[in-house]
């Protein structure tokens, strides 16, 4: 017996009701918004949004796990529908929180600056420097594909490697999230969710770093866009 | 005992969902594993391992073709937030990377309670169990499944507690852990 609120990333065995009538508001959403989609998304139709490409690929979340765990080790099915959800989960949770340095700094392409700016925001400093450094490798082997190339970026990107490791020694304080949950809001995952879980309350933990203002106020990169 | 039982027998999950597939999993482990971590060591010796190995991995990624996770994915994802209007190329990539690190913490953490809880199968309570346990993950509590019958009210003081308690502890009752549930590797660790 399942009780709680209704988690919209739950997938069922079998196809239901419910499941059209959330995979066709999705849809719905998702026509009303299709002029936020680029055309470089290319590969299918953004306004159909198919169940399963809300989640990574559970073959290679099981992969990546695997990597990690002894060689004995099983995984149950229900943590591995978990674990699809929180990925998905983080993305969004991290999108959210970058595009809101984008709108604050009226730029409209979120850059992978602002994606470490946001995990560090986050909580999530001990990513920042392997993100760093991976960064670094794929501008030096992928270069010639992007346009993110010259001084100004390198030298941010190394503020943000030195912001990881300094506050890497600070026990970070919580406060009330900043619009986190605004950004939010449109999803359709949370709309879906909203109702039942009327009287639930929204708490999200966000550590809170003083960042120089030198980054945040930096323009927006010569980025090639999606 | 026979809670314990019953629930490495079972999928381990505390409430009860539609019955999946088996969970036979005789897939080999490659033998190339960034950070293998012996029982010995402390949850937090491992993540420190962890992250150690993701700084050298980092440094020396020399393929970019292929992904542990599908770029394509990751954007359908972003794009879901209707807010967002464009990214650049590079984010996606970052995304791969980033998720990949946050599956395999979240691994580590999860399995840390399987071994104490003497298990044998990472199940759903494990991970909720990580996720309640790690300060990081707070964003993550809405989408986790409540307990039957738990009192919404020990939710909220459990959000209390660790609104008391920057760095993160191992707090006494816990909604998603069993009583008879003992830590002993997970006293004072941090989330940095």
């Amino acid at each position: 017996m399942e009780t709680g609120g209704f988690h919209g990333y739950r997938k069922l065995p079998n196809t239901t009701a419910g499941l059209k009538l959330s995979v066709s508001d999705m849809n719905m959403r998702q026509q009303v918004a299709s002029s936020d989609h680029s055309a470089a998304t290319g590969e299918e139709n953004e306004c159909t949004v198919r169940e399963q490409d809300r989640f990574m690929p559970i073959a290679n979340v099981i992969r990546i796990m695997r990597k990690i765990l002894p060689p004995h080790a099983k995984i149950s099915d229900d943590a591995k529908e978990t674990i699809q959800e929180c990925v998905s989960e983080y993305i969004s949770f991290i999108t959210g929180e970058a595009n809101e340095r984008c709108q604050r700094e009226q730029r409209k392409t979120i850059t992978a600056e602002d994606v470490l700016w946001a995990m560090s925001k986050l909580g999530f400093d001990d990513y920042i420097e392997p993100l760093t450094m991976y960064l670094h490798r794929y501008r030096e082997l992928e270069g010639d594909r992007t346009s993110m190339r010259g001084e100004p970026l390198g030298k941010r990107t190394v503020e943000y490697a030195t912001l990881g490791v300094a506050t890497a020694f600070v026990p970070p304080p919580y406060h009330h999230h900043n619009g986190y949950f605004g950004a939010a809001m449109p999803m359709g995952t949370y709309v879906r969710e909203a109702p039942p879980n009327t009287a639930s309350s929204h708490h999200h933990h966000h550590h809170h770093h003083h960042h120089a203002r030198g980054i945040s106020n930096a323009h927006e990169p010569n980025a090639r866009s999606i | 005992m026979d809670q314990n039982k019953q629930g490495e027998a079972a999928e381990g999950g505390n409430i009860g969902h539609p019955a999946h597939g088996k969970n036979q999993e005789e897939q080999s482990n490659p033998m190339i594993a960034p950070t293998n971590p012996p029982k010995k060591k402390s949850l937090e010796e491992q993540l420190n391992d962890f992250w150690a190995a993701q700084r050298e991995e980092a440094k020396m990624t020399t393929n970019f073709k292929t992904h542990s996770l599908p770029l394509s994915r990751i954007k359908k994802i972003i794009k879901t937030d209707k807010d967002v209007k464009m990214i650049s190329a590079e984010t996606p990539v970052v995304f791969a990377k980033a998720c990949e690190m946050f599956i395999k913490e979240l691994t580590i953490r999860a399995w840390a309670n399987t071994e104490a809880r003497k298990g044998k199968i990472l199940s759903q309570r494990d991970l909720v169990s990580a996720i309640s346990q790690t300060a990081s993950f707070d964003f993550l509590d809405d989408i986790m499944p409540k307990d039957a019958g738990l009192p919404r009210t020990s939710i909220a003081s459990t959000e209390n507690a660790y609104l008391n308690m920057p760095p993160q502890q191992n707090v006494a009752g816990l909604p998603y852990d069993a009583p008879t549930m003992a830590f002993p590797n997970l006293n004072h660790h941090a989330p940095n």
